[in-house]
């Protein structure tokens, strides 16, 4: 390379050096801002609107027949009596001896049993609680209607019983001894079925959670049998079965394992909605906001603001988590309880309020997300601006929520939603 | 790879800053100058044919060139009491190509007139539902007010050359403004990007007169018309292009060096109206002066060295404070292949002040012309 270039490539490189410098850019918090930086607040505007629900309705039967996960197995008194229904509608009749092509029938059971797991729940385990099993299988009912299976929880149907005590106080795997008699009679005829009801009782108020087949570790069936055969493996245990309803089919799988609410706590009255409780109940809250609300502002935080109405009775004092969800049906489903199953994706969601049902006070969810939702620039806006609420516990605690609704005498006690937003005004302009 | 990463810093786009004394309104004033002018601190703007200042200055070259530019700031603010904010401001300035043919000559060039290039992050508080509530901000500004022109001159005599030029304001300021809350606090960002845009014309006069073989003197005025502000192609906004004076004076007298003087007015209060109620303008005057010698010979061909001061105030203030700026500046001329091209670095040390805040900043410059 000549002097003369060196000498030029010296001279260039002294401007580039100094422009590849700067290109590496050192951006260090500072804080001659606000002072330094005018024309940068958003005025922030509050207000209350007032009747903003025009519809809210308490929707029973959540989750649906079949769905409970956990099972509630409970007897609080008189005000709550909750009893799983677990179906084993396909059993193992016969047996096949070594040697033969023959199939023989199990005519003699050394032995019967049903496992079960159990959770504990916030009620004190009694220092002495049963367990009785019974057969609620009729061919004549109606295997859908689950109230109708009351009756059958008689001792005539009566299986076996567990006692327990208050040793339990987390989880527990209980084994309930069957009568083999019973069972072997009901083997014996291919006709019979075999539904367990699972009854609990105590002389003090007793609740537990009981595993059903979809949690995993739901209720199994063994029994041993007897035979001369010393080779035949004794022990034949079975996995829940549902043949009924025959259609439509998945409703038969739905029905594998349930449960009766036969009695529980009516919390529903005029002028009120409720959350909760047992069958667990969703509410619907239809809105009628104004189209400034969701087309002309930024919107920072919209509440919905709900007078809660305390609820006294089993559970009362427990706490549960109500959850918000956008309803996304379409006016092409004019019926409430299907539109109250259409929720949401995951990702349009409003935090969860921690209650406590006996506590009365101005409950605040914010539902800013579901506000966007409606502007009438998205399709959505073209459904019904609507909301459910649930408890996330749904169906398994007989702890809910109750909150006046749009017909509560006291104005003042309505639903309102409280808004915080900035006018449409133009950012960032010189 | 050098070449690369340099080439990559010339594009006008890296920026950051926090909040600073010279980029308040529409943003930061260039002048137009070009290499050599502002190693002069804009002091030979009046007859620097690369500046885009005074139609008659092209005279002074009646060859084809084409000279760009590239000057990054870094820049230091400081609030008295404490707190300040360092940052780096990339620009890209201006761009220029002429050509004569006999006594005629003419330009066509995209100068910044006004800088708007910065970002800002912050922390601070507002009431919302009546309760004090921290928040983030990020904001910030992309782009400039650029001034496209198209000038001739005329060679009268050499004692007299006279211009004239029509200027076409354009250009368009990207803005985010993002103002962040805690996630715990249940309140949606506020967010919105805008593209503000920019559109109107002017005229510029000049004149250059040589009453003396070692004098010379210009003069030069641009009257604005009608400017609007658009945002997404909607006007919000109309005023006038600012109108601007200025006078140069050039002294050859002294073996080896020239002298220059230069004088400006700017009515930047013709653009009140433009903007929001809270940018505060004011009218402009800049005086500088300068001087350029005869430099060591590189590759055989004399360098010019070069030193300039100026004082000026800056269009958009401070809570109602005028912005006051002063520099010094510095620079070498380096010509080089045999004259067809030309290297002008150049350095300016500016410093700015309102009450309460004083920010000090170091402008590099490198000027590249070409003349095939």
């Amino acid at each position: 390379m000549s002097r003369r270039l060196r000498a030029l490539w010296f001279v260039l490189a002294l401007p580039l050096a100094a422009a590849v410098g700067a290109c590496t850019e050192d951006l260090q918090t500072g804080d001659a801002c606000p002072l330094l930086c005018p024309n940068q607040q958003v005025e922030v505007r509050d207000t209350i609107i007032d009747n903003i629900v025009v519809l809210d309705s308490s929707l029973i039967g959540f989750p649906f027949q079949g769905s409970e996960e956990p099972l509630v197995l409970a007897k609080l008194g008189d005000s709550l009596d909750v009893r799983p229904v677990v179906r084993f509608d396909t059993l193992t009749r016969t047996f096949l001896p070594t040697g033969t092509a023959t199939p023989e029938t199990i005519t003699d059971l050394d032995s019967a049993f049903v496992d079960i797991f159990l959770k504990a729940t916030k009620v004190p385990t009694p220092a002495q609680w049963f367990i009785d099993i019974y057969n609620v299988w009729d061919s004549t009912l109606v295997d859908t209607l689950p109230r109708d299976l009351i009756p059958l929880f008689a001792p005539a149907n009566l299986m076996g019983t567990y006692e327990g005590d208050s040793s339990f106080s987390d989880t527990l795997r209980v084994r309930i001894p069957i009568d083999t008699a019973y069972l072997r009679e009901l083997l014996a005829t291919p006709d019979r079925r075999l539904r367990i009801g699972f009854q609990v009782r105590s002389a003090e108020p007793v609740m537990f959670l009981m595993n059903s087949f979809e949690a995993g570790n739901g209720a199994t069936l063994a029994y041993k049998i007897i035979t001369a055969d010393s080779l035949v493996p004794p022990l034949r245990t079975s996995q829940p079965t549902s043949l009924t309803p025959a259609a439509p089919l998945q409703f038969a799988g739905d029905l594998l394992d349930f449960q009766v609410v036969v009695s529980a706590p009516d919390h529903n009255a005029l002028g009120t909605f409720f959350v909760g409780g047992l069958p667990g109940s969703r509410a619907y809250l239809r809105f009628e906001l104004p189209a400034w609300v969701t087309d002309s502002v930024g919107l920072l935080r919209a509440e919905l603001l709900l007078s809660q109405f305390p609820t006294f009775g089993p559970q009362s004092s427990d706490s549960l988590l109500m959850d918000a969800h956008l309803i996304v049906a379409n006016a092409t489903v004019p019926n409430l309880f299907r539109a109250a199953t259409l929720l949401s994706p995951a990702n349009v969601f409003a935090p969860s309020v921690r209650l406590l049902p006996s506590e009365s006070r101005t409950v605040s969810i914010n539902i800013n997300t579901f506000v966007r939702q409606w502007n009438t620039n998205n399709t959505a806006r073209a459904l019904p601006t609507a909301m459910i609420l649930r408890s996330n516990v749904e169906g398994a605690t007989a702890a809910g929520v109750r909150f006046f609704g749009t017909e509560a005498v006291d104005p003042a006690l309505r639903p309102r939603l409280r808004l915080s937003y900035t006018p449409g005004s133009i950012l960032g302009r010189p | 790879m050098r070449l690369i990463a340099a080439f990559i810093c010339l594009l006008p786009v890296a920026l950051s800053a926090q909040g600073s004394l010279s980029n308040q309104g529409f943003g930061y004033p260039l002048g137009a100058l070009s290499g050599a002018a502002a190693a002069l601190a804009g002091a030979n703007g009046e007859v620097d044919p690369n500046s885009a200042i005074n139609p008659a200055a092209i005279t002074r070259t009646n060859r084809y060139s084409v000279m760009l530019r590239f000057e990054p700031e870094f820049r230091e603010t400081a609030l008295d009491g404490g707190g300040g904010s360092n940052s780096t401001v990339m620009r890209f300035p201006a761009f220029m190509a002429s050509g004569g043919f006999g006594r005629w000559v003419g330009t066509v060039g995209v100068s910044t007139m006004l800088d708007r290039s910065w970002r800002n992050q912050y922390v601070d508080t507002i009431a919302i539902g009546g309760a004090p509530t921290e928040s983030q901000l990020q904001i910030g500004s992309e782009g400039a007010m650029s001034d496209a022109r198209v000038a001739v001159g005329y060679v009268v005599s050499p004692s007299l050359q006279v211009g004239a030029a029509i200027h076409a304001l354009t250009g368009e300021n990207r803005t985010l403004f993002l103002r962040r809350f805690p996630p715990d606090a249940g309140i949606s960002a506020v967010t919105q990007n805008n593209s503000f845009g920019f559109t109107g014309t002017a005229f510029s006069l000049g004149v250059i007169s040589a009453p003396t073989p070692d004098l010379l003197l210009a003069a030069s005025v641009r009257i604005g018309r009608e400017m609007k502000l658009e945002l997404l192609g909607d006007e919000l906004s109309t005023a006038t292009v600012p109108t601007r004076f200025g006078l140069g004076v050039t002294y050859f007298g002294l073996a080896g060096f020239t002298l220059y003087g230069r004088a400006d007015q700017t009515k930047w209060t013709d653009m009140d109206g433009l903007g929001s109620d809270s940018v505060f303008i004011a009218d402009a005057t800049e005086l500088s002066v300068g001087a350029e010698a005869l430099g060591p010979k590189i590759f055989g061909v004399n360098s010019a060295l070069r030193a300039g001061f100026r004082v000026r105030t800056l269009p958009f203030g401070v809570a109602g404070s005028v912005v006051d700026e002063s520099g010094f500046a510095f620079g070498i001329g380096l010509p080089l292949a045999r004259g067809r091209s030309q290297i002008d670095i150049g350095a300016q040390r500016m410093t700015r002040n309102i009450p309460g805040a004083e920010e000090k900043a170091w402008h590099l410059s490198l000027g590249l012309g070409i003349r095939p």
